[in-house]
């Protein structure tokens, strides 16, 4: 009993230990020789990659293989630097880190140790390490177990922060009720493909088609143009007064995991729908319709799609490879072939800003040129 | 009974030719043996009772019209009349030529003309034979041994019946005429492509003579060999608030005014037919401007009722092929037709069957016997009730004479497309079910709907919720009085069977009032519970049927008479069980029943627009 009343006590005291502690800031004011050494060869490396960064890890092991000083110190300097060597979303260089602790060392032999956090600078520093792992989704494996169980035993607080990540995380990858290939594919068109069939799933008779913009003359990019129509859309579009202009709205952002596209609207303004009193409670006229018995009717009223919306009705949806003004001129141009009646209605161009970029690269803020 | 048969000598004078002087032909002949003809002739006429509140409508509002419960009968002089002209049509369609074609020719067409074949409800002065709803129905059993009955009837009650009923004297001479002599086959043409609903198909010119028609018709039956084909096309469409009410109206088309293609599409010679342009001139419009739907609603009663006849010859060719079966393959010690397996599932078979033809006769009798009845409800149970349990008697016995029946030329498996082709064509069942439900909830509603107003405003009126609560509290208990006392108009020996009878309309009512406080206007939209009900509705139609029928055999002693009450039983207490359970679940709302998940998985499936779940052996970590 007492030992399970500590826990959460215990662990929520030590938590901010790195955080606040002079073990923290030892890191950030790079006074003390030795950890300076560490800190800093991490950020000397010219070429940042996977190989070197699991070569420091040698090093580092290799370099006092029976004492292994300031391994804790170590670890916490190469998860700061994780990112910039790409490597933070690897499992493989996680288990790599872990492994530099010594096994068998902290192993508690008997329940005071364990509830006293037995090594706990140490203990934390997995935590945060598996902390990370969690923030970057990354699901730790059942070698993983292994490696914590050798280093920590069984009751160590690392392990029972794995268990509780093995139970939750698994739960929350596929959850999304919108699937996106996992991982992502790294192509703009195909990310812009992913983006728009998405947005456009609100209506799942849409369909996605692929221009190209080089297709109609006058156009001077050449680009990829993805544009989703349903076919009500289409419908409503060919029910559109022609006096009525039409407009043209974005860039909008829509995120991918980390990724961001741009996205533009072809959008009519809204109807005024009177609201129509309807007794709920009449059941003395039951209108049976004469063909097509199953789809869902209104006594009195067509029933809106989901494209009317009380700000517009959204009659289309592109994404285009240079998100020029251009490009979205042969958008139109090309949509006028299944859509005739565009060629009559006025289409105003509000574009927010003439963005270059389409697709940019949330994490280090790098955009990349498209094509 | 003679004094229904008045005899007079008909001839009719048109008032103006129609036709074009005719050249004097030397051979008289032709035209003494017309006039024989036509002098022979003997106008039936027969009387019809006043017409009845409708029936199976009125069952939903607990409301048991006990008349009716006497089963139908005809006059032994019809009965004769009748059999007298069965007789030589039974040889007929037993010669093999007539039986296994399976081609319309005029060859064929002429000899079916020749045994007055076609046009059986057409007037005797066309060549028809003026026949009743019952004495066709007993007809089409005797042409459902035909290979082509599929055509033959088709052609009878849609593109005959059309005419015969709407059409004006000059289209009847011009069209009916061809037809019922063999000289021209017809094809009905309703059906749009679902994607198409609602495009203007008829158009007429600006100098208000001609037509002009645009527009692909699905599945037409005899599509690529008709002469004529009578079209249903949306002439009209008026909007108002953006509802459109679309009007529609028949055209005869002849296949030489051009602009027609047709596109066979496989078995039961179903075709899809454009039309491009074609220009018709008005008179051959069928029974005025924008008259179609009442024009469909009077045809398709009847040609919903005839898949009635169709089925029960099926599934009595099913029973006796499978009976035949079994004592020819049973051997000593395996004597098969001794074993439980085979005599339930045959049990089964033939209390279907009875049903079947109990409903058929007592729904066409309804036609017949009372003035201008409401019978669309009663028809389409026929049509479903008919075609679903052949279909399951089929497969059944698909499974039961395994492995006999897998080869695909083998009697079963033939039987077993024809039923599956009678669920589907052109109406198909599950349309039809909701349908069904619909014309009983409409029905319901106008007579119900202060009481509905009143229950879903529990606290409006609230002396009257608890007054509710206290006069309905028994059948809430599933326990309803039975106060219908259906048993005082049967033989006693069907007393249990009327009791449960009773049950099921009490519930029926019940669940109709549940049903409709429930969901109100939207009841339209909870097409499962529509389901449900409509397979209510069908099963005790049929247990009234059954009931009845066997209750007047019993009472006048016909052969067999014994078995068909314990038939009627047998019938009665397998639907008694399927009644209960529908009803119940519709009684029990969405909360009790499996609807809910059911909806949820769809929705998802359309939205990921595949089955969705991942394989069984797959890993997330």
């Amino acid at each position: 009993m007492f030992v399970t009343r500590l826990v959460p006590l215990m662990r929520g005291n030590l938590r901010i230990v790195p955080k606040v502690g002079p073990l923290a800031r030892t890191f950030s004011d790079s006074s003390e020789p030795k950890q300076l050494v560490t800190y800093r060869s991490f950020e000397e490396i010219e070429t940042k990659n996977k190989n070197t960064y699991l070569d420091m890890i040698h090093i580092f092991v290799n370099r006092d293989s029976v004492h292994r000083r300031g391994h804790v110190e170590f670890i916490y300097s190469a998860l700061k630097n994780m990112e910039s060597f790409g490597v933070h979303k690897d499992l493989e260089v996680y288990k790599a880190l872990i492994d530099v602790l010594p096994k068998g060392k902290f192993i508690p032999r008997n329940m005071f140790q364990v509830e006293f956090m037995h090594y706990p600078k140490q203990q934390q520093c997995i935590i945060d390490l598996l902390e990370q792992m969690e923030d970057n989704a990354v699901m730790p494996d059942y070698d993983m177990e292994e490696l914590l169980k050798n280093i920590f035993g069984n009751r160590g607080f690392p392990l029972r922060k794995y268990w509780r990540m093995m139970y939750w995380m698994p739960k929350f990858k596929n959850a999304s009720p919108w699937p996106i290939p996992n991982p992502l594919p790294d192509g703009v068109y195909e990310l812009a493909k992913c983006a728009i069939e998405r947005i456009s799933s609100v209506d799942i008779q849409t369909q996605v088609t692929t221009y190209q913009s080089k297709d109609i003359e006058d156009c001077v990019d050449d680009t990829w143009i993805i544009s989703a129509q349903a076919p009500i859309q289409k419908d409503l579009l060919k029910r559109h007064d022609v006096t009525e202009p039409l407009y043209v709205e974005g860039p909008f952002r829509v995120w991918l995991k980390h990724q961001q596209v741009t996205y533009f609207t072809l959008r009519k303004n809204a109807k005024f729908v009177a609201p129509i009193k309807e007794d709920l409670d009449d059941v003395s006229d039951i209108k049976i319709p004469f063909f097509n018995i199953k789809p869902p009717v209104k006594n009195l009223t067509v029933v809106p799609s989901v494209h009317e919306q009380e700000d517009g009705t959204i009659l289309a949806l592109c994404a285009t490879g240079t998100s020029s003004k251009d490009s979205l001129v042969s958008w139109i141009r090309h949509l006028e072939k299944d859509n005739p009646v565009l060629a009559e209605v006025p289409v105003v161009f509000t574009l927010r800003s003439g963005t270059k970029e389409i697709v940019t690269v949330g994490d280090d803020r790098k955009q990349i040129e498209n094509k | 009974m003679l004094k229904n048969i008045r005899l007079r000598p008909l001839v009719n004078f048109y008032k103006y030719s129609t036709q074009p002087v005719a050249k004097e032909t030397p051979n008289y002949d032709n035209q003494i043996k017309e006039f024989e003809r036509i002098s022979k002739l003997q106008q039936k006429v027969r009387p019809k009772k006043p017409q009845r509140a409708p029936f199976v409508k009125n069952l939903f509002l607990g409301v048991f019209d006990t008349d009716l419960l006497t089963y139908p009968e005809i006059t032994n002089e019809e009965l004769n009349n009748l059999n007298k002209a069965l007789q030589p049509i039974q040889t007929f369609v037993q010669q093999p030529e007539i039986k296994d074609c399976n081609k319309i020719t005029r060859d064929f067409l002429k000899k079916l003309s020749n045994a007055q074949l076609l046009g059986l409800q057409a007037a005797q002065l066309n060549n028809g034979r003026e026949l009743t709803v019952t004495e066709m129905c007993r007809f089409f059993e005797v042409l459902s041994e035909l290979k082509i009955r599929n055509l033959l009837i088709h052609n009878e009650v849609l593109a005959i019946q059309t005419l015969v009923k709407f059409g004006s004297d000059q289209l009847k001479h011009k069209y009916l005429e061809k037809l019922v002599k063999g000289e021209a086959t017809s094809a009905f043409c309703v059906l749009e492509s679902k994607s198409k609903i609602g495009e203007r198909t008829g158009v007429k010119n600006l100098d208000g003579k001609t037509w002009v028609l645009n527009g692909e018709r699905k599945s037409v039956l005899n599509g690529s060999n008709a002469d004529f084909y009578i079209v249903m096309a949306n002439t009209q469409n008026n909007t108002r608030d953006e509802i459109t009410e679309k009007k529609f109206s028949f055209f005869v088309v002849e296949r030489d005014f051009g602009g027609i293609t047709s596109t066979s599409c496989g078995g039961n010679d179903l075709s899809d037919v454009i039309f491009e342009n074609v220009t018709v001139p008005h008179e051959n419009t069928i029974g005025g401007e924008n008259c179609g739907e009442e024009i469909l609603s009077t045809i398709y009663p009847q040609y919903r009722l005839s898949t009635g006849p169709l089925c029960s010859v099926l599934v009595k060719n099913l029973i006796n092929n499978v009976t035949e079966h079994f004592i020819r393959v049973s051997k000593k010690p395996n004597l098969l037709y001794e074993t439980d397996a085979i005599r339930t599932k045959l049990g089964q078979l033939t209390t279907s069957l009875y049903a079947i033809d109990s409903m058929v006769y007592f729904t066409s009798s309804l036609v017949d016997d009372y003035e201008n009845q409401d019978s669309e409800l009663e028809t389409s149970i026929v049509k479903v009730f008919a075609s679903e349990q052949a279909f399951l008697n089929t497969s059944a016995c698909l499974d039961l004479i395994a492995p006999d029946s897998v080869f695909d030329n083998h009697w079963c498996k033939q039987l077993h497309a024809e039923a599956l082709s009678q669920v589907i064509l052109n109406d198909s069942n599950d349309n039809l079910k909701i349908l069904i439900a619909l014309f009983g909830l409409r029905h319901a509603g106008e007579q119900l709907n202060e009481t509905i107003k009143k229950i879903r405003n529990p606290f409006y009126f609230s002396t009257y919720a608890f007054k509710r609560m206290w006069t309905r509290r028994r059948i809430a208990e599933d326990n309803p009085k039975l106060n219908l006392y259906l048993h005082h108009y049967l033989h006693p020996s069907s007393m249990l069977a009327s009791q449960q009878l009773e049950y099921c309309v009490l519930k029926l009512q019940y669940a109709t009032e549940t049903l409709l406080a429930r969901h109100g206007p939207e009841v339209l939209n909870k097409h499962q519970d529509l389901r449900r009900l409509a397979d209510a509705i069908i099963d005790i139609y049929a247990m009234v049927a059954c009931i009845s029928r066997s209750s007047r055999s019993y009472c006048i002693g016909l052969q067999h008479a014994d078995y068909e009450m314990v038939l009627a039983n047998a019938f009665t207490l397998g639907a008694l069980e399927r009644v209960k359970l529908n009803l119940n679940k519709i009684i029990e709302g969405p909360i009790g029943t499996n609807d809910e998940n059911y909806r949820m998985l769809a929705k998802r499936l359309f939205e990921l627009k595949q089955y969705y779940p991942v394989h069984p052996l797959s890993r997330n970590f």
